[in-house]
C-alpha cells in the first residue's frame, strides 16, 4: 500500500534511520489496512512533536506564519481611498471667544448629516455600492459599512485659525471611490450653505481639493512580517512545553492573527486603528487564542479530558441557545431629527413625551394590552429613549418591542408628537398659520427604521458564552468526577 | 488494559520477538490489536527507558528482549495491578 508507506515517511529522519527498515518489514507481514493508515499518521505526527528540537520547529513555524499570511495577502481585494479637503471659513461676525467651541459643534453637526442614514442609503443606491449588503430590503448592512469606510477628520492648515476638513472613502473601485468622496463633499457644501442661511453659522465651506484617488493595499510586506513573527513567537514559546506558555503563545498569535484577518477583510488600514478598532481586534484574538491553547493543552492531558471539554462546550452552546430562543425577541426602531439652526426647546421634547403623550401613544398602538395604566407606563418609559445629543442639534428617538413593525409605529408616532409641539409652541407665541421660524425647524434626518434583526437576544453572543462557559466547565467537570471517584 | 508499554513488555516475557509477533502475540492473550504506529512508539519509548534492547537479527524483522531493568518496571506495574485487581474482586464479592 503506497499510502501508508508515504505516512512511514513522515516519521522524523533520526527515527527511520533507526526503525525504518523493520518498520516497513512489519507493515509487509500485516498487510496494512486504512485503519493502519491513520494509526501510522498519528504516530508520525506524536514522534514529530516528541522529537523536534527547538531549531527545526521555530523556523518551521515561523517559515508556515509567513507562508499563511502570504497567501492571505493575495487573497485580499485590492482597496483604494481617494480623499479631498475641505476649507472652513469663519464667518466674520463670529465673536472670536467661543469660535473653536461653535467651529467644533458646527463641523460636528455636517459630519453627523454627511454620515447619516438617508445621505449614505441615497449614494448606496445610486452608485450601487456594497452589492452583498445591499441586498438586504433596509441596506442597514450597507450603510454602517459605509460608516466605517468614510473618514472625516479635521486637518490643521498653516497660518489659518479654522482648520480644513479631510473627506476620505475607500473603496474596491478607485473610480467609485473618487465619485462617492465628491458626492459627500458636495452634500457637506451643500448642507453647510443651508445653514449659513442662519445667521449663527460660524462657519462656511469650501472645496478645496477634490478628491485624489491611492491605492492602499493590500500591504504585503507588513501582512507577510506580521505573519512570520506569529510564527516565529508560537514556535519559540511552543518549544518549551511548558502548558502556560502554549496558553500565552497561543493567545498572542491569536490576537496577532484578528488583525491580520481584518487587514484582509478590508484592506490595509491603520488609520482607522486609533480609534478603538485595534484594541477590540486585539482582544478578541487573544482570547479566541487563549481558548484554542487551552483546547491544545487539554489534548495534550487526554483525549478524555478533551472530550469533556468538547462534550461541555456542545452542551452549553446548546443550552444558551435554547434558554436564547425561551427569551422575549426585541425589535429596535430608531429615527434622528435634526433641528437646523437653533436648538429645539427641551420644553418641546418634555410636552411629546408627557404622561399625556405617551397614554395616546400607548393607546393607539394597541402597546401592553391587558395592563393596567400605571403599568404601562412605568413600560414604555424604559422602552422608549428620547435623547438629544451634539448640544441638542439631533433628536434620536428610539422605542423597543416585541413588534418590528409596531416598533417603527410608536417611533413615528413621537417624532410626529415633536413636530406638532415645536409648532404648536410656535403657533402660541407668534399666532396661527405663520411660517416657521428659522429657529424652530425641524427635519427628519433618519426616518424611522424597520428593524429586520432582533435587537436582542444576540443569539449569535449567547450561543458562544454558552459554548465558552462549557468548555471551561467541561474539563472541571472531568476533574470533579475523577477526585470523587478516586475517593 | 490498553497501555501498549505494558503490554509490550508482557509478550517479551515470553521470549525475544520482532514487531509482527509481538502484534500477534497481544492480540492473543489482551484482545487487543495494536496498530504499527502504536507498536513502535512503544517500542521506541521503551528503548529509550533501557527496559528493552534489540538482539541480534536474521533478516529485516528485528527482535527484541527485555532488560533486567524493564523486568523490574513490568514487577512493579503488575503487582500495583494486582492489587488493584484483588481489590475489586473482593469488593464485588461482598456486592
Amino acid at each position: 500500500m503506497k499510502l501508508i508507506r508515504f505516512a512511514s515517511r513522515l516519521y522524523p529522519a533520526a527515527w527511520r534511520a533507526r526503525y525504518g527498515v523493520e518498520f516497513e518489514a512489519l507493515l509487509e507481514d500485516i498487510g496494512p489496512g486504512w485503519r493502519d493508515l491513520w494509526n501510522v499518521l498519528a504516530g508520525a505526527l506524536k514522534m514529530q512533536m516528541t522529537t523536534s528540537s527547538f531549531w527545526k520547529v521555530v523556523p518551521a513555524l515561523a517559515a508556515a506564519g509567513a507562508l499563511v499570511a502570504g497567501i492571505t495577502s493575495f487573497t485580499m481585494r485590492p482597496a483604494y481611498e481617494s480623499a479631498g479637503v475641505i476649507r472652513v471659513k469663519a464667518a466674520a461676525e463670529t465673536p472670536n471667544a467661543g469660535l473653536d467651541l461653535a467651529m467644533a459643534q458646527h463641523l460636528d453637526r455636517l459630519r453627523t448629516y454627511v454620515l447619516s442614514r438617508t445621505s449614505l442609503a441615497h449614494i448606496i443606491t445610486e452608485e450601487g455600492l456594497y452589492p452583498n449588503e445591499a441586498q438586504a430590503e433596509t441596506l442597514e448592512g450597507a450603510v454602517a459599512r459605509m460608516q466605517r469606510d468614510v473618514r472625516i477628520e479635521p486637518v490643521g492648515v498653516p497660518g489659518e485659525r479654522a482648520p480644513a476638513l479631510s473627506l476620505a472613502f475607500r473603496y474596491q473601485d478607485p473610480s467609485t471611490a473618487q465619485r462617492v468622496t465628491r458626492k459627500l463633499m458636495a452634500e457637506m457644501v451643500h448642507d453647510s450653505e443651508l445653514a449659513a442661511r442662519d445667521s449663527s453659522t460660524p462657519a462656511t465651506l469650501e472645496v478645496l481639493d477634490a478628491a485624489r484617488t491611492r491605492s492602499i493595499g493590500p500591504n504585503r510586506p507588513v501582512i507577510i512580517a506580521v505573519g512570520l513573527a506569529a510564527g516565529l513567537l508560537l514556535g519559540c514559546l511552543y518549544a518549551v512545553r511548558r502548558w502556560w506558555r502554549v496558553l500565552l503563545s497561543s493567545a498572542m498569535v491569536g490576537a496577532l492573527l484578528a488583525v491580520l484577518l481584518d487587514m484582509a477583510s478590508s484592506g490595509y488600514r491603520p488609520v482607522s486603528y486609533p480609534g478603538g478598532v485595534l484594541p477590540r481586534l486585539a482582544v478578541l484574538g487573544f482570547l479566541v487564542g487563549l481558548l484554542l491553547g487551552l483546547a491544545a493543552v487539554l489534548v495534550r492531558q487526554g483525549i478524555r479530558v478533551a472530550a469533556f471539554a468538547a462534550g461541555g462546550a456542545l452542551l452549553g452552546m446548546a443550552a444558551s441557545l435554547a434558554l436564547s430562543f425561551a427569551l422575549p425577541v426585541r425589535y429596535q426602531s430608531q429615527a434622528v431629527l435634526r433641528v437646523r439652526g437653533a436648538d429645539v426647546p427641551s420644553g418641546v421634547v418634555r410636552m411629546a413625551t408627557s404622561r399625556d403623550a405617551l397614554a395616546g401613544v400607548i393607546q393607539r398602538n394597541g402597546l401592553y394590552p391587558g395592563e393596567p395604566i400605571g403599568q404601562a407606563m412605568e413600560r414604555i418609559r424604559r422602552d422608549l429613549v428620547v435623547v438629544q445629543p451634539l448640544q441638542r442639534t439631533f433628536v434620536i428617538v428610539r422605542f423597543t418591542c416585541g413588534d418590528p413593525n409596531q416598533a417603527r409605529w410608536v417611533v413615528t408616532g413621537v417624532i410626529t408628537a415633536i413636530m406638532r409641539e415645536n409648532r404648536r409652541e410656535q403657533d402660541a407665541a407668534t399666532g396661527p398659520d405663520s411660517p416657521l421660524e428659522d429657529a424652530r425647524l425641524v427635519s427628519v434626518l433618519d426616518p424611522p427604521s424597520l428593524p429586520t434583526t432582533p435587537f436582542s437576544p444576540n443569539r449569535g453572543f449567547v450561543a458562544l458564552l454558552g459554548l465558552v462557559a462549557g468548555f471551561l466547565l467541561g474539563p472541571l467537570a472531568f476533574w470533579f468526577r475523577r477526585r470523587t471517584a478516586a475517593a | 488494559m490498553h497501555d501498549p508499554t505494558l503490554l509490550v513488555l508482557a509478550s517479551l516475557t515470553d521470549g525475544d520477538k520482532h514487531g509482527y509477533a509481538i502484534m500477534e502475540d497481544v492480540r492473543q492473550f489482551a484482545g487487543v490489536r495494536l496498530g504499527p504506529g502504536t507498536l513502535y512508539g512503544a517500542i521506541t519509548r521503551l528503548e529509550q527507558q533501557g527496559w528493552i534492547r534489540p538482539v541480534a537479527a536474521e533478516d529485516r524483522r528485528q527482535p527484541y528482549t527485555l532488560t533486567a531493568a524493564g523486568l523490574r518496571h513490568l514487577k512493579e506495574q503488575v503487582g500495583s495491578l494486582d492489587r488493584v485487581l484483588r481489590t475489586a474482586l473482593e469488593r464485588l464479592e461482598r456486592v
